[in-house]
């Protein structure tokens, strides 16, 4: 319904209601250039592409709504960067049930696949060395950012929530309708992932490099 | 936190310290174990690096 509204507000000659400031259409095209960007955040944030739909539908809406307020590009990215984080986090509340559903399909135990029952190492901790030195910072960002995009769904939208929308843990507790010690295995899951994921996606390629 | 903690916990105290720092106590018992570890102090100095580029990929995910 959402997006029907802002096909509607894109018309190349829209029927402007009494009370809400007409888009002039170069400002419409470029809100609208923008959605391919923010769906991203969304889907990467939400894990569901209805949801994710509807929160970057309403951010585009609220910017279409008031178009005098944006000095150019970059503030308007800003600006809807920033509404879109408030939407997600209205998305999370509202769909807190599924969230927690889901969390129960999520047990797979790296702990267990990283250290022996005496809890040591089961393999030797490689040397990373400095992969920002080697590698050039923008290329380990993206491969940080792949290996996010690749954490399982829960762990995903928990670790999202606490390092891209820098929410605080009671937050995300409330929100997701989860208790502290889930959230701190959710956590601790996603962030041993990611350094696996890191380690096979950049290392690998760093030692065949050097040897 | 054990006085001699494994791995296994030097790694999850590690990780969570992003969200409570480790007391007095726990950092003495950590730096023993670091002291005779090294694949713990390994993954210490890959977890530093991960927490310090979080601010970047951060700002790398504003359109």
């Amino acid at each position: 319904m959402a997006s029907n509204f802002l096909t509607l507000r894109l018309d190349p000659h829209p029927q402007p209601a009494a009370t809400v400031p007409t888009p002039s259409p170069d400002f419409a095209a470029q809100v609208q250039a923008l959605r391919p960007q923010l769906m991203r955040y969304a889907r990467g944030q939400l894990r569901n592409e209805a949801w994710a739909e509807d929160a970057v539908s309403d951010t585009l809406l609220a910017a279409l709504e008031k178009p005098q307020a944006f000095a150019g590009l970059s503030q308007l990215k800003t600006w809807l960067v920033g509404v879109l984080k408030h939407k997600l986090i209205d998305q999370l509340r509202k769909q807190q049930r599924e969230a927690t559903v889901l969390s129960q399909d999520d047990d797979e135990d790296i702990d267990a696949q990283l250290f022996d029952a005496s809890g040591h190492w089961r393999e030797d901790v490689p040397d990373w060395g400095n992969p920002e030195l080697q590698l050039g910072q923008q290329q380990f960002i993206a491969v940080l950012e792949a290996c996010c995009s690749q954490l399982p769904p829960v762990q995903g939208r928990v670790f999202m929530m606490r390092e891209w929308l820098e929410l605080e843990t009671d937050e995300i507790c409330k929100t997701l309708a989860i208790t502290p010690t889930n959230l701190w295995v959710l956590l601790h899951r996603a962030r041993l992932r990611l350094r696996e994921c890191l380690q096979q996606r950049w290392l690998s390629h760093a030692v065949t490099a050097t040897s | 936190m054990r006085l001699f903690p494994t791995c296994q916990e030097v790694t999850r105290r590690v990780l969570a310290s992003a969200e409570q720092a480790p007391t007095a106590t726990e950092q003495l018992r950590l730096r023993l174990h670091w002291a005779v570890c090294e694949n713990c102090r390994r993954f210490r100095r890959q977890s530093a690096l991960l927490r310090e580029a979080m601010p970047t990929w951060r700002k790398g995910r504003e359109p």
